[in-house]
């Protein structure tokens, strides 16, 4: 199926114009004084994303079927180099993409819903290993394997994004929000704390410790617990108070 | 070659290489040292002694990180027992020093150790920012440990596991642990967030490779005491390497740390008296299983390998069982038992826990952990006695009194040399190792069932000391010197049966090579005396030597042959002859050492036995020993040295006889300046020249000294009457102790000498001190040194002893032997002579004037003086 825009068009153009144009372009807006937040080089080939949980992203917008005919062209666009700006404010996506025009788009994501974030919090007390991350101030493998789910996670749904875009393509997601989104895979990489944001939640208030200290020593398994009255004979030890 | 660690006498572990970067540190201090490369991780391509040094600084960090954090307290770092400290010694590779190890020296270091963390603590508000700093390894290590305990009370869960968090220490001292949920509210509760962060980044990251803590920890069991099944206390038994790695320290049953609560194969080799043992020898060899030395019956062996894997009880105790490793280690042992006896190498290997063949690597696991050898009565009887030999009397024709572990070591060379077994005797240089040798063949003279002669292989600058020795401290012993310099060509080649009835054939390492009748004589014992001369086994000499037949083999030496591997294999090559295996396979067997953690216990299980060595700092000994020793050093002369001697009397003789009053006087001074000359280096009497050392004698000698010095790690300053000496000295000892040393004579600036003074008394400074007498004779203070040397005559005692001690002072804690170097059958030997034996005329040489003294005897007297006396002089 041919889009409108190779329709309108006969010569959509090559990669390599697309490169020199989005060069150009750079040149000129840096003149003009515009400051840009670039983003990270881009492979040529293989994965965009390097961490687990920008693969995750990456893969997760692959899972919408709804878009399957752009993503395509928004990798290859945003493996030219095209994505000369992209910012991630709470709940928004705000890019500039360079393409046979230069387009600023933006692309808003709803809220994440309190339940899900109520459970998720629920989720990552009670894990050493989440708490270990948390208390050394990262993000990283406990806590992002369970933000990645898709389900449960921080991944939006398709019904939950909405794309604004001037380009004249009809479909709802073009080219150039495609390329975005991808860029924001690529971001998370380095800085997971921006899927918190874009989701418009606060990622430090998963370390309650109280609450969370509580919940991992509450009495609750399956093992046979010792009588504590015996643990200072039996281990030989001197108890604390 | 890597860079060594070098452990000092005095205990001081020492890196004389600025290049390393890792070992930096050791230039500040040992202690800084340590820490440092405990602290962090190291290349691979490390020499054993770094990695040696490397765990115990480890086993220091482990106890510093398992202190509480906010205990107020001063530092109370748990030191480790005597037992395992003794482990440690025990397992100490080849290196420098390593004969210095103890008990004493390693609490000393450790002491050092804690110092440094004090002072460093000084500077830094808290324990884990010193960790951060000087160990970052180690700053993971949380307080955690891990406890498994007998559960007594509960039959159907007869364990109890819980995790504890060190919270402090009480009243008494002692540490006190809460349980690790009790800690984890704490901790949260007053928002600690570096404690709560070491209570369980060390048990996250066991969970990530260990699965019974991954689901302890996902379950929040973890958290609490529980009770456990057998099936789960050995599953956490088994994932303790993992544990403690991840930084957790573990707390098991007495019991289970034995290692004996296993069954084991026990092997009992020599059960039955043999008449040889030795080389030639064989053993006798039992099979057994036991738990805990007692015998399981057949019945058992088949419940336990027909049973299940894990913790099993077994008559009233919980042994462990690993049925695939059990039927190996029974597969692998009835295949030794089907090979019929063991030779007494075999034997031997395997009691002291490496493999039988030596290079066979896969199977040392299985024989050290599910298997062990142990000696039969008749072999524990001989290895016991091999310890304490039986102490009998010292020889009555021995013309001198033993000290107490000279007796001991003739004791002990009498019971290897009758056993036929191979013995290293190397004690410290000083402690008498020629008087042990002589008392034992005087011994063997009367006992009279072996009057063959015993021969004696020595380098050649040694001939005239052992001669005077054997003539001092032995008369008795009838002796031949199979050398050009002592009998005629024809008896050289072929000394009749006669001649052979003595008590003692003397030669030297070269001629062996030259001569074939000693190859050809079945000796009663061969003595090799500086056995380092054939530590390079492709030599000839070390070939001819090896070819040597005899029923005893004694080596004597005063390097720590330990310390290198390749010495030590050719050294037992010659002494007990397959008990190493051959040069590959030793080979083989040390890597397997060095990579199963760098333990090195088989090795020195294997070798210890045979060889005794004395230091000069045991307790024991020092005590038995006075402050200084003087030796004296007789050197010979080389051919160059005898020609310009003889040269030298004859010109004095014709000009005395046309001369007198103050011109005789003149000319008998320089001409005893130049006899004094020749004895040191025919070079100093030309005043050209290299000094190459092989041209004399003195020059040989003391570099074979000084050779042995280094090897200890000793130092040593030297004294020469000449300035024109030291540099050509120096340069002598540069080469031979592969380091620089220090010089100093009348024109050394003032300020300069003290900062030589310091710079020599520091432990790691340089190795030897070369003085003109007339310069350092006085005012120094000299302590590092444990060895003077006189390297020429001053011929007036009060000067040679105020310059002696330098070395000795006051708060001198070392002995301090005094080598004294004396040309044989020269002017010296003769004055040397009238100065120990008081002659009349001695009175006189003992005055300050003692040269012009000389000048005042008649010119026949005076003649008879300075002649050489071909007898005594050892032309080489």
């Amino acid at each position: 199926m041919m889009s409108w825009d190779e329709f309108s068009e006969n010569k959509p153009p090559t990669a390599a114009e697309l490169r020199t144009l989005a060069d150009q372009r750079r040149s000129s807006l840096d003149a003009e004084g515009i400051e840009l937040n670039p983003l990270p080089k881009v492979p040529r080939n293989g994965a965009i994303a390097k961490s687990f949980w920008g693969k995750a992203w990456c893969r997760n917008l692959e899972a919408y079927n709804d878009y399957e005919y752009r993503l395509p062209r928004g990798r290859s666009y945003l493996r030219n180099g095209t994505v000369l700006d992209l910012q991630i404010e709470p709940q928004t996506v705000s890019a500039i993409v360079s393409g046979s025009e230069l387009y600023e788009l933006t692309v808003n994501i709803d809220p994440l819903a309190p339940e899900t974030w109520a459970a998720l919090i629920a989720k990552c007390q009670g894990q050493i290993g989440s708490l270990v991350e948390l208390l050394q101030g990262k993000l990283s493998d406990e806590i992002m394997a369970l933000v990645i789910d898709k389900d449960a996670g921080l991944f939006p749904q398709p019904s939950e994004i909405h794309f604004n875009c001037h380009c004249p393509d009809w479909a709802d997601m073009c080219k150039h929000a495609a390329a975005a989104l991808y860029g924001v895979g690529l971001r998370l990489d380095e800085s997971p704390a921006l899927l918190f944001k874009l989701r418009g939640v606060d990622h430090t208030k998963l370390l309650a410790l109280e609450a969370t200290t509580e919940k991992m020593t509450r009495n609750k398994s399956s093992r046979r617990r010792l009588d504590a009255d015996a643990v200072s004979d039996i281990f030989d030890i001197e108890l604390g108070d | 070659m890597r860079t060594q660690l070098e452990l000092s006498p005095q205990g001081v572990i020492i890196c004389h290489d600025d290049t390393r970067e890792e070992l930096q540190m050791f230039h500040r201090s040992d202690a800084a040292g340590l820490i440092y490369i405990g602290g962090h991780a190291l290349p691979s391509d490390m020499d054993a002694s770094v990695l040696y040094w490397k765990q115990f600084a480890e086993r220091f960090i482990r106890s510093l990180c398992h202190i509480p954090e906010d205990s107020d307290t001063t530092l109370k770092i748990e030191a480790p027992t005597p037992a395992e400290l003794s482990e440690i010694i025990l397992n100490a590779p080849p290196m420098r020093g390593a004969e210095y190890l103890s008990l004493h020296l390693l609490q000393v270091i450790w002491q050092r150790l804690t110092e440094w963390a004090v002072a460093e603590l000084e500077s830094l508000e808290c324990l884990s920012a010193l960790l951060e700093k000087n160990a970052p390894r180690w700053s993971r290590v949380g307080r955690v440990t891990f406890h498994l305990a007998e559960n007594k009370s509960d039959p159907d869960y007869p364990f109890a596991f819980m995790a504890s968090y060190a919270s402090g220490l009480s009243k008494s001292g002692r540490l006190q642990q809460l349980p690790l949920g009790k800690a984890l509210q704490q901790y949260a509760g007053t928002n600690n967030k570096t404690a709560l962060l070491k209570l369980l980044s060390p048990i996250h990251s066991a969970a990530k490779q260990c699965k019974l803590i991954a689901d302890l920890a996902a379950t929040q069991d973890i958290f609490h005491p529980l009770v456990w099944l057998p099936s789960e206390a050995y599953q956490f038994l088994q994932s303790i390497p993992i544990c403690e790695d991840a930084g957790l320290l573990i707390r098991l049953p007495d019991w289970w740390k034995k290692r004996t609560r296993r069954p084991q194969v026990a092997a009992t080799i020599g059960s039955a008296k043999r008449s040889s043992v030795g080389e030639h020898g064989l053993l006798d060899f039992k099979l057994k299983v036991v738990v805990d030395g007692q015998p399981l019956s057949a019945n058992e062996i088949d419940t336990l390998l027909a049973g299940e894997d894990g913790l099993v009880m077994l008559r009233g105790q919980w042994v462990e069982v690993d049925r695939e490793k059990l039927q190996q280690a029974l597969d692998h042992w009835r295949k030794v038992e089907a090979h019929g006896d063991l030779s007494f190498a075999e034997g031997m290997r395997l009691l002291a826990g490496a493999p039988r063949e030596l290079q066979s690597s896969e199977t040392l696991e299985i024989e050290h952990e599910w298997a062990y050898a142990e000696a039969g009565d008749a072999l524990a009887a001989l290895l016991e006695q091999l310890k304490a030999p039986e102490q009998l009397a010292p020889p009555a024709t021995l013309n001198a009194t033993l000290r107490p572990y000279q007796l001991a070591g003739l004791n002990w060379l009498w019971f290897c040399a009758r056993t036929g077994l191979g013995a290293c005797l190397a004690d410290d240089m000083g402690l008498g190792k020629t008087i042990q040798i002589l008392a034992a063949l005087l011994r063997k003279q009367a006992d009279g069932t072996d009057t063959r002669p015993a021969l004696l292989v020595l380098p050649a600058s040694l001939i005239g000391n052992w001669t005077r020795e054997v003539e001092t401290f032995a008369p008795s012993l009838k002796y031949l010197v199979a050398h050009p310099s002592a009998c005629s060509q024809a008896t050289l080649k072929a000394p009749s049966a006669e001649i052979l009835k003595v008590d003692l054939v003397i030669t030297t390492y070269g001629m062996l090579t030259r001569l074939d009748w000693p190859a050809e004589t079945m000796w009663s014992w061969v003595v090799l005396d500086e056995a380092q001369a054939i530590k390079n086994h492709a030599t000839r000499q070390s070939k001819a030597v090896r070819n040597l037949k005899a029923d005893a083999r004694i080596a004597l030496t005063g390097t720590p042959i330990e310390n290198s591997l390749g010495d030590l294999w050719s050294l037992f090559d010659f002494i007990n002859p397959g008990l190493l295996g051959t040069a590959t396979h030793f080979a083989a067997f040390i890597k397997t050492l060095h990579q199963q953690h760098n333990h090195y216990a088989p090795l020195r299980k294997l070798v210890s036995p045979y060889i005794l060595r004395r230091l000069k700092t045991d307790k024991s000994i020092i005590s038995d020993l006075p402050e200084k020793t003087i030796l004296k050093v007789f050197c010979g002369l080389s051919p160059a040295q005898a020609k310009l001697y003889q040269q030298a009397v004859q010109s004095l003789g014709k000009e005395l006889a046309m001369s007198e009053g103050m011109q005789r006087k003149g000319l008998v001074l320089t001409y005893l300046m130049r006899f004094k000359q020749i004895c040191n280096h025919p070079d100093q009497v030309t005043g050209t020249g290299e000094y190459q050392p092989q041209q004399s004698a003195k020059f040989e000698r003391l570099q074979a000294i000084a050779a042995e010095i280094a090897s200890r790690g000793e130092k040593l300053i030297l004294f020469t009457q000449f300035k024109e000496m030291t540099d050509p000295l120096a340069e002598c000892l540069t080469a031979t102790f592969a380091r620089p040393g220090l010089i100093l004579h009348g024109g050394t600036p003032i300020p300069q000498r003290q900062q030589m003074v310091e710079q020599f008394q520091r432990e790691d400074g340089p190795p030897f001190f070369v003085l003109s007498l007339k310069a350092g004779g006085s005012g120094l203070n000299l302590t590092a040194a444990s060895h003077v040397v006189h390297f020429d005559r001053w011929w007036n005692p009060a000067i040679e002893n105020q310059a002696t001690d330098r070395a000795f002072r006051i708060g001198q804690k070392r002995n301090v032997l005094v080598h004294t170097f004396i040309t044989a059958g020269t002017l010296e030997e003769k004055i040397d002579r009238m100065l120990s034996e008081k002659l009349a005329t001695t009175e006189e040489i003992l005055n300050d004037n003692a040269e012009k003294s000389l000048t005042e005897l008649s010119n026949d007297e005076l003649l008879d003086l300075i002649r050489l006396d071909l007898q005594h002089a050892d032309t080489t």
